[in-house]
């Protein structure tokens, strides 16, 4: 039976909307991964390689290489800080990013070391959902997604 | 938790179908019909569309270096061809997507594998595009299922090129590869057959034949074939061999990148400078050691090189002349060096391309 694919948008998240990173904090820790709109439009990835645990970030640098089918890049961390956790899960399957990006697809754990950073995210529903169609028509009007 | 509508048909596992109603096309063809979301490492205009027969069986031959391969583990759906995913939809919505985007398209080709329905199948989806949109149509045959009879009639039904994915270019690395394996050999002897016949049919430079570097071939059975071909105003298109995971091959290397830029200069000097055959030197196990080059034309390979032509994916054209089909990423992970290239190279990738091919080492 065909079915209608749709998108999950978590309203309740900040998002970086530089690099289209989900984020959520606790207790200092920023867990972020890579938005629907951004795995839908990227394809199927293949190889995901992290910066090692420890390793200090500026605002801006590099912390993870996605590769996809046809697709690679660099993802610069939203926000200053040192890399806590990577999510080896998404090493050995990096499907996961595509399958289940706001759960098992996570991506990285940074301690916040300016936490002021973060005003940089989009934050509550209505900024949020009004951010993310945005970001949908953009996308749409680049060919990137598919199209009934 | 918002649910976003995001307008994308899919077929479901419990929804399996086949040729000639459904076809799998290549992943960069369904993200140029907006059929799947996706996009590529650097832009660039892309129209080659590929199908693929689809069938539960999948292809009957076994060849060692393929994905599609019979002893290859897995189910045939779930095998990728060339390292990528080829999603399967119905034809006509396919058919329906090419005439839409129709100002895009630049080539279409339909990519027979070795099957009893293969024939009939491609025939009818030769007819249900060419009533429906103009663009060129090449199709990409299995000779064991084919004929003379069978070719004049695909052509009357409009498609325009052929092509023979003979890969292996010498017959004991075709026998290696495709004949002596498990299941479903193939013949050296079918495949020339085909090659001529077509040749007959569909006239001078509306055929070409896959040449595959890597399979185990010397650089003289390579730059051997390429003569033999242009010699008979067959087109040879250059593939680079890129490991299939799980497939017999799977481990095996890819074609060193030096040797590969070496055989992608001489072939385009071959083709469109007349590069004379005793100017190419090869040692005794069939290397490919030197270019002897007059100074007089060094110029020309210069200038060819400065071009990036030699290059760019060789394919058939579109109504322009230019290549249609560049399959993006048939040959090299987005990671890795463009082996062949969808685009004209720019400054920088000629810079890396310059290195590669240690020119100053190769011209004698």
């Amino acid at each position: 039976m065909a079915q209608k694919k749709q998108i999950e948008l978590r309203t309740d998240l900040m998002y970086d909307p530089v690099e289209s990173l989900w984020v959520e904090v606790k207790d200092g820790i920023a867990r972020i991964g890579l938005s629907p709109l951004v795995q839908e439009s990227t394809g199927s990835f293949v190889a995901v390689r992290f910066s090692e645990p420890g390793t200090s970030l500026d605002k801006g640098e590099s912390f993870v290489s996605l590769e996809a089918e046809k697709h690679v890049g660099h993802l610069k961390s939203p926000f200053s800080g040192i890399v806590m956790n990577v999510n080896e899960e998404v090493v050995e399957h990096p499907r996961l990013i595509n399958t289940d990006p706001y759960g098992q697809g996570w991506l990285a754990e940074i301690r916040l070391s300016r936490p002021e950073e973060l005003e940089g995210c989009i934050q509550g529903e209505e900024a949020v959902q009004a951010w993310f169609e945005a970001e949908l028509k953009k996308y749409n009007d680049k060919g990137w997604l598919a199209q009934a | 938790m918002n649910n976003i509508p995001f307008p994308l048909e899919v077929i479901t596992e419990d929804e399996k179908k086949y040729s000639p109603d459904y076809v799998r096309i290549s992943a960069a063809s369904a993200m140029a019909l907006r059929l799947k979301s996706g996009r590529f490492a650097r832009d660039f205009a892309f129209g080659g569309i590929n199908l693929l027969l689809n069938y539960d069986n999948g292809c009957l031959s076994d060849c060692s270096y393929c994905g599609l391969a019979r002893t290859r583990p897995g189910d045939y759906e779930e095998k990728s061809f060339i390292r990528v995913e080829w999603p399967l939809y119905s034809t006509d919505e396919v058919i329906e997507r090419i005439a839409r985007y129709a100002p895009q398209m630049t080539r279409l080709c339909i990519s027979m594998v070795t099957h009893g329905s293969a024939y009939r199948d491609t025939l009818d989806i030769t007819r249900r595009i060419t009533e429906k949109v103009d663009t060129p149509l090449s199709l990409l045959v299995a000779p064991p299922v084919l004929n003379r009879e069978k070719l004049q009639t695909l052509k009357d039904a409009g498609a325009d090129m052929i092509g023979v994915g003979l890969d292996a270019v010498s017959k004991e690395t075709f026998f290696k590869n495709r004949t002596d394996v498990p299941n479903g050999s193939l013949s050296w002897d079918n495949y020339w057959d085909v090659i001529y016949a077509s040749r007959d049919i569909y006239g001078p430079w509306k055929v070409n034949v896959h040449t595959v570097v890597g399979l185990g071939e010397t650089d003289w059975d390579m730059i051997d074939i390429f003569y033999h071909l242009y010699e008979r105003e067959i087109f040879p298109y250059l593939f680079c061999f890129n490991p299939e995971p799980d497939s017999r091959m799977g481990e095996a290397p890819k074609p060193g990148i030096t040797r590969w830029r070496r055989i992608q200069l001489v072939k385009h000097l071959i083709e469109h400078y007349g590069l004379e055959r005793e100017k190419i030197k090869f040692d005794e196990q069939g290397r490919m050691i030197g270019l002897e080059m007059p100074s007089g034309k060094l110029k020309e390979v210069i200038e060819t090189l400065d071009s990036g032509i030699p290059f760019m994916t060789d394919g058939c054209p579109g109504e322009d002349g230019e290549v249609g089909c560049t399959r993006p990423y048939g040959s090299y992970r987005p990671t890795e060096s463009y082996r062949d290239f969808p685009f004209r190279p720019e400054e920088d990738d000629l810079t890396i391309i310059r290195r590669e091919l240690k020119l100053e080492e190769f011209l004698m």
